[in-house]
């Protein structure tokens, strides 16, 4: 190559012990499989494990999707889009899911529903969801194995007896194929229902941990809750309970961001950029 | 010329090959092509003196084990088990522990066809939408048999890869198999 880099950045040695792994990770859903991690050009927690993935899996026919928070332009998705653009010459870079085969994100899974033929790879922070309620992972490897979590269980219980409300927002603890409970990283609670029954394939890389971990298609994945306390998603009512829309595209369906405006007045719009475009053309036809 | 398996760009073909195989349990994919089985190119893709490899029934010729950087052990210590489907099972593989279920072993079979066979079989588990049938050629059905008792305790046990000359087929640890009669 001319530029003396290997495809993809990492050599084949790499390569291999990462594809190794996350075989091994489909096949076990949810089993937060170990792998070595190797050092990248960019400090871990900037989203190396889920580029480590997308580096194994990605061929020069591939056409790449990469976001972060649901936007494609935000400083983390540029950067990993233009390290990837760099090493891997002769791949296409697109902003539309529909074009993208592979898709790399921080925080979101896309707003719109995956296709067969598409993979998602999700960068994590903290693959461990056992790791609030035990610090040994010796002895959480153990109860994940025995699919032992009578523990986080009572952390969401206590949750309800002190605000009458599971307060986790992100990273809400989900059980894969009736065994494994993951992280599933830290997106919303309205994007965990997308993880159940999938047609795509979800891979989870978390770097500075040294995990990867996956839901298989087609794959049962419920998030933890209480016959008496059902999973709910976050509620995007006024006061009027009324469901707020986007104010650029109008969607009362998306998963909307908050902000104050320069007048100081707080507006709600799309998280998912990608979508909020595709919604205001179709409006503009 | 060396064949094309030796070299990245058909191995990451070849790995999303294998991807799709595992997410997809039942469905037959079909490799790049090369001059090679369809097996030898899934190793190529996924070994290399990092890993461990059994060759029982010594499917391997000595410049693959040089290509592969390994020299092959034991099918009850190796990581991969390279096997012809015709013969009985005569070995136990490894099935990992309950805290690292990855060192189950994954078994890479030699069939004559993935399909056309006489006993057909129906799939259901994870990357399965509702079922999928299959009937393998030159499978002793030993293999399915000792499977079972592999697999009968989630989350550890064996991971299987049906090969035909082009065509791979993933059947994970948590497919269930059932004879159809």
């Amino acid at each position: 190559m001319s530029n003396g880099i290997n495809f993809a950045f990492l050599d084949e040695y790499a390569k291999r012990e990462i594809r190794r792994s996350l075989i091994k990770a489909i096949c076990i859903p949810g089993y937060q499989v170990p792998y070595s991690s190797r050092e990248m050009p960019m400090g871990r927690g900037f989203g190396t494990g889920g580029l480590q993935l997308t580096l194994a899996l990605i061929g020069a026919d591939d056409t790449l999707k990469v976001i972060d928070q649901g936007s494609d332009d935000s400083v983390n998705a540029v950067n990993l889009r233009k390290f990837i653009e760099m090493t891997c010459p002769g791949i296409a870079t697109t902003t539309r899911l529909q074009e993208a085969t592979l898709i790399q994100s921080r925080h979101r899974i896309p707003e719109q529903a995956l296709r067969a033929d598409q993979i998602l790879v999700l960068q994590v922070p903290y693959p461990d969801a056992l790791v609030i309620v035990e610090p040994s992972e010796d002895k959480r490897k153990i109860m994940h194995g025995e699919a032992d979590y009578s523990r986080l269980l009572v952390k969401l219980y206590e949750d309800i007896v002190k605000f009458d409300e599971i307060t986790i927002s992100h990273r809400y603890p989900t059980r894969i194929n009736g065994h494994y409970i993951i992280d599933p990283s830290p997106i919303p609670r309205y994007d965990v229902p997308k993880l159940h029954n999938s047609k795509a394939l979800i891979l989870f890389g978390a770097g500075r941990e040294k995990k990867i971990y996956a839901v298989p298609p087609h794959c049962l994945a419920e998030p933890l809750a209480f016959d008496d306390v059902p999973f709910r998603i976050e509620d995007f009512s006024d006061s009027h309970g009324e469901r707020r829309a986007c104010k650029l595209c109008g969607s009362k369906t998306s998963f909307l961001d908050e902000f104050i405006d320069e007048q100081g007045v707080r507006v709600y719009q799309c998280s998912d950029s990608d979508y909020c475009e595709q919604q205001q053309e179709c409006a503009h036809g | 010329m060396i064949d094309v398996i030796w070299q990245p760009e058909f191995q990451q073909a070849a790995f999303r090959c294998l991807v799709e195989a595992y997410s997809r349990p039942g469905q037959i994919n079909v490799l790049p092509a090369s001059d090679s089985h369809s097996a030898i190119g899934v190793l190529a893709t996924l070994i290399d003196g990092e890993s461990s490899l059994a060759d029982p029934h010594q499917l391997l010729d000595n410049g693959d084990c040089l290509r592969l950087q390994i020299k092959p052990v034991a099918p009850e210590r190796a990581a991969f088990i390279l096997c012809q489907g015709t013969r009985m099972v005569d070995f136990e593989p490894l099935l990992g522990t309950l805290a690292s279920p990855e060192q189950g072993a994954t078994l890479v079979l030699v069939l004559d066809a993935l399909n056309g066979g006489d006993r057909s079989y129906q799939l259901t588990g994870p990357g399965i939408e509702t079922t999928v049938q299959i009937a393998p050629q030159g499978l002793d059905k030993s293999w399915f048999k000792q499977r079972a008792n592999w697999n009968c305790a989630f989350p550890l046990g064996v991971d299987m890869l049906l090969t035909s000359e082009a065509g791979i087929l993933a059947l994970p640890r948590t497919t269930l198999i059932k004879e159809i009669d």
